[in-house]
């Protein structure tokens, strides 16, 4: 076990991405490999209810997968996605807060797997997992929607974390 | 819009240097049936909360397992833990119970997920240093295998002791196998 004495700080601030106008397709490019894992604060609405998407290094061939819960006040749901995309919750027009625990990034020995939770309070509560099935390191982030476009003045923060 | 104190005369915060501070990191190199951090009473007087971030396989013949957290090192004290979790199924479930080993903490991947498929899980332990409190702590846990589980747990060591160590073990002990990474975090106190 290696002990940090003294500690080391950590959860850096990478990059931070305001949508001056609505747009479809957001990227963090040219993600330094000096982190172990990164988090993803979004601050989102969207020009309707969408599926948020996220594409390590633009990936729309390999088969994601995920598992989901969510309950909106009258139901509880469990449910599983397999497809050709990642997902991360869903955005609304109203303002949809997720934030993505995404492990292990540069690591090349692993499959790149996130926890996320997502907060619609006009909506639902949402808290998932989801795994890209590549053992590559993540130099890229692309997110985009299902259908529609992320709404201006959307915020993505971007912040590494030692290991 | 940055809004300064020192304008008004008041005194302006300095945040320490970091808020947010990587303490210890172990990842396996060989199998190994428990991780422990201890000497945290070390941390007592600069951080508030811990939080342990994992990714994780073991050795169990299955494609995912619990797995547990044990606070300093007691098997004899009264832990629980509540759970509200998904496998796929149309409705979610929950889940409590009682132990006075260790608290069922989250779910880690094992030996027959997929190759190079690991749990991830993030467990914050709130106010560990306090000995007016019971030491809960939260956690929210992913696996995506054969059997894909997402969990939303909490849990409870019914102790007002502070937390001198936390020690992650696989339940039925199975072992954590090489690759797997427990790394552990400090968040400051104000200043």
């Amino acid at each position: 076990m290696t002990v940090y004495d003294p500690p080391v700080a950590t959860y850096i601030p990478l990059q931070t991405i305001t949508l001056g106008s609505a747009a479809s397709s957001v990227t963090f490019a040219d993600i330094p490999q000096t982190y172990r894992d990164l988090v993803i604060v979004m601050d989102a609405s969207a020009s309707g209810t969408a599926g948020g998407r996220m594409f390590p290094n633009n990936d729309t061939a390999s088969t994601y997968n995920t598992i989901r819960m969510y309950g909106d006040g009258s139901s509880a749901v469990s449910s599983t996605i397999t497809n050709t995309y990642g997902y991360i919750g869903d955005v609304f027009t109203s303002k949809t807060p997720i934030i993505i625990q995404l492990f292990d990034y540069s690591a090349t020995d692993k499959h790149k797997s996130w926890l996320y939770r997502m907060n619609s309070s006009a909506n639902y509560v949402m808290a998932g997992a989801s795994r890209w099935p590549s053992t590559d390191a993540i130099t890229s982030l692309v997110f985009t929607l299902n259908s529609g476009t992320y709404s201006s003045g959307t915020t993505f923060s971007l912040y590494g974390i030692e290991a | 819009m940055a809004f300064s104190l020192a304008l008004l005369g008041a005194s302006t915060y300095e945040a320490p240097a970091g808020s947010y501070d990587l303490l210890a990191t172990e990842i396996l190199t060989s199998s190994q049936s428990s991780i422990t951090f201890s000497s945290l009473g070390d941390y007592a007087a600069d951080y508030q909360h811990l939080q342990i971030r994992m990714s994780s396989r073991d050795t169990k013949s299955d494609t995912s397992a619990n797995f547990l957290l044990r606070i300093n090192g007691v098997t004899t004290s009264s832990y629980a833990h509540h759970r509200l979790y998904a496998n796929g199924g149309s409705s979610l479930s929950s889940y409590a119970s009682t132990s006075t080993s260790a608290i069922i903490a989250g779910v880690t991947a094992s030996a027959n997920a997929p190759s190079n498929e690991f749990g991830t899980t993030v467990i914050d332990v709130l106010d560990f240093a306090s000995t007016s409190k019971t030491t809960t702590t939260r956690s929210l846990s992913g696996v995506l295998a054969g059997n894909t589980y997402v969990v939303l747990g909490s849990g409870l060591y019914n102790s007002t002791d502070a937390v001198a160590s936390v020690t992650i073990l696989g339940e039925h002990s199975n072992s954590f196998v090489t690759g797997s990474r427990f790394s552990l975090y400090g968040i400051r106190k104000a200043a």
